[in-house]
């Protein structure tokens, strides 16, 4: 954490056509790739679009240490920017697409047209690189778009929905390059999403919104860690109450599911080997035992929906 | 897959080159036409042409090979550079309708905007640098070769003629950069309001022939001067054409019309400075209003 941040924002406020859409935003973010997450209209692509400028907005945004509201088009030089809608220029092939792209991010012709070949080949568009862009299909498009945010080399890029449209395969093989990207180390990413599993695998911090506002702004990995674990048991035979009494004697809480199913929350300081114990000196088979850390998912729907959350957690506890 | 390579740095430009660099690829996009080639081969021939008249006119010889007469050929006047000027023009608005509309709507079809403008780009740079090319090339057909002809003239007329005439340089130039911009900027508004080459194309030829037929049946009602002429973006430019080289109005007539007798003429050269204005500002506003990468839904 003691990284510069890559987004820090201060009462970030934006309204489109009289309507606020992000109300007063502030939080600091230093994740090398940040995942934005929200429900559908929670203002995730507005964010984005009002820190490239593309919206205006009020109160302060520092994209990579420079003031948005004062050197905003300059400051996009080092920016990426993946759009979740279809975004080309027809008429065009893949390589003069990204060429252009580059130029205009400020490449001289030369090194341009080198970086859209190298850029090409590393999203897997090689062989059709010279094939005019609208001929591309769906997947093909996305990895074009991911192609030309990254040509000109970026400090930052957005990804906005990236793995939209894709096949499994696709997903796989765009998951695989937002990883080496993160992992290279000289480009930070924000990953706008609606599909937890895509931020779950590149992400290492997280901005949830909910209705313009921040929901929850957290390191993912330190998250899990400060969550307890959860258990899922299937159970046979045995002395079932006298399972449960002991486990809560030991710090568990425990809820009776339907059939001979059991809800266990350990305490942190508390392995699951306890379990096991406790389960054999009552004669309880464990038919089945899901060990589950706090997910992604978890975390979102405490966010999201605190109230179906606590109820659900009453539902287990109970 | 192949591993882009890590020097990654990005590289900064100065400012103002992002417009010379859509400028660069609107006119290579431009020039990939070949019906853009054959207007460019029709200008010049129609230059040639102006170009021997006014050889003729200081060539005895020729004439008399020729058998022809000094009289005979077209005086080298207001007249004789007014009507260069409408032929190339006429050629001017065919080349705005084959490369004004596609630069524009190529990006707006398929939300490319957000691709610009993500980048330190503005939106002034983006028109600047795509109307550029197309300014370019109808001032390349216009007033740069009309001023060509000035000096032909001037050169073979000898001392004097190109002081006595500057005006008719200056109409040249100024007609035809009017000309040019007001093409321009009626087919980029067209093609940022219609989003769709073909439609944004017969928009903009239907915008200027229609009003001069509507303007006729306006100024059937008009016992007066004939005000309705200023609909029409050509009529426009032709009363203001005149006023720069100097040209006679058409003569004010009597008409016998509805409530009477009257006089009619065409409208004043103020009127149709006025109109150019208001019909630029409204593509400006246009552009202005439909020139984003994303639409604004009002709540």
């Amino acid at each position: 954490m003691g990284a510069a941040p890559i987004l820090e924002l201060r009462d970030f406020s934006v309204a489109l056509g009289g309507r606020p859409i992000l109300h007063a935003l502030t939080c600091e973010l230093h994740g090398r790739a940040v995942g934005l997450l929200g429900p559908n209209g929670a203002g995730k692509t507005t964010l984005i679009h009002a820190l490239l400028g593309l919206h205006r907005a009020t109160g302060g945004a520092r994209v990579l240490g420079q003031e948005m509201a004062s050197g905003r088009c300059e400051a996009r030089a080092d920016l990426g920017y993946m759009p979740e809608r279809d975004a080309f220029i027809a008429g065009m092939s893949g390589v003069q697409f990204l060429r252009l792209m580059a130029e205009l991010s400020g490449l001289p012709p030369d090194r341009a047209l080198e970086r859209a070949h190298e850029a090409l080949f590393h999203v897997g568009l090689g062989e059709v690189r010279y094939r005019p862009i609208e001929t591309y299909s769906a997947g093909m498009k996305q990895m074009a778009k991911l192609a030309q945010a990254i040509v000109h080399g970026p400090r930052l890029v957005f990804l906005d929905e990236p793995t939209n449209a894709l096949d499994p395969a696709a997903r796989d093989r765009m998951i695989r390059l937002i990883r080496e990207l993160r992992d290279g180390g000289q480009t930070r990413l924000v990953v706008s999403s609606h599909l937890l599993r895509d931020v779950e695998e590149c992400c290492d911090e997280i901005l949830i919104l909910r209705a313009g506002r921040i929901a929850a702004c957290c390191n993912l990995e330190e998250e899990r860690r400060t969550h307890r674990k959860f258990l899922r048991l299937e159970t046979r035979g045995g002395d079932r109450a006298a399972f449960m009494a002991e486990l809560e004697a030991g710090g568990c809480a425990c809820a009776a599911a339907p059939g001979e199913r059991l809800r266990i929350v350990l305490p942190a300081e508390i392995d699951v080997r306890f379990v096991y114990q406790v389960a054999q000196r009552h004669q309880v088979q464990l038919r089945r035992l899901e060990f589950k850390r706090d997910s992604l998912e978890e975390i979102f729907l405490r966010a999201v929906e605190p109230e179906s959350a606590a109820l659900a957690a009453g539902g287990v506890l109970a | 897959m192949a591993q882009l390579a890590s020097s990654m740095a990005a590289f900064t430009a100065a400012r103002g080159s992002r417009a010379g660099v859509l400028f660069r690829w609107s006119w290579r996009e431009g020039m990939r036409s070949k019906a853009v080639l054959l207007l460019l081969n029709a200008a010049g021939v129609v230059w040639l042409i102006f170009a021997i008249l006014i050889y003729l006119h200081y060539n005895l010889a020729a004439l008399r090979a020729l058998d022809l007469d000094v009289s005979r050929l077209l005086p080298i006047d207001a007249g004789f550079f007014s009507a260069y000027l409408e032929i190339t023009a006429a050629i001017a608005f065919f080349l705005a309708l084959l490369a004004g509309p596609p630069l524009l709507t190529r990006d707006l079809a398929n939300n490319g905007l957000a691709l610009y403008f993500s980048r330190p780009l503005s939106r002034a740079d983006y028109v600047i640098g795509k109307m550029g090319a197309p300014l370019v090339l109808l001032s390349a057909v216009t007033w740069a070769p009309g001023l060509l002809l000035f000096f032909l003239q001037a050169y073979l007329a000898g001392a004097g003629w190109a002081g006595r005439n500057f005006r008719l340089a200056a109409a040249l130039f100024l007609g035809g950069t009017l000309w040019a911009v007001m093409l321009t900027l009626l087919a980029f508004a067209l093609a940022a309001w219609l989003k769709r080459r073909i439609a944004a194309s017969a928009a903009f030829v239907g915008l200027l022939f229609i009003p001069g037929l509507v303007a006729g049946v306006v100024d059937s009602f008009l016992d007066g001067r004939r005000w309705g002429d200023l609909i029409s973006p050509i009529g426009d430019m032709r009363i203001v054409w005149n006023g720069l080289f100097g040209l006679p109005m058409r003569e004010p007539r009597i008409v016998f019309g509805r409530h009477g007798v009257g006089i009619t003429g065409p409208p004043p050269a103020w009127s149709a400075w006025l109109a150019l204005a208001a019909i630029a500002g409204l593509c400006l506003w246009l552009l202005h209003r439909r020139l984003r990468p994303y639409e604004e839904v009002r709540g």
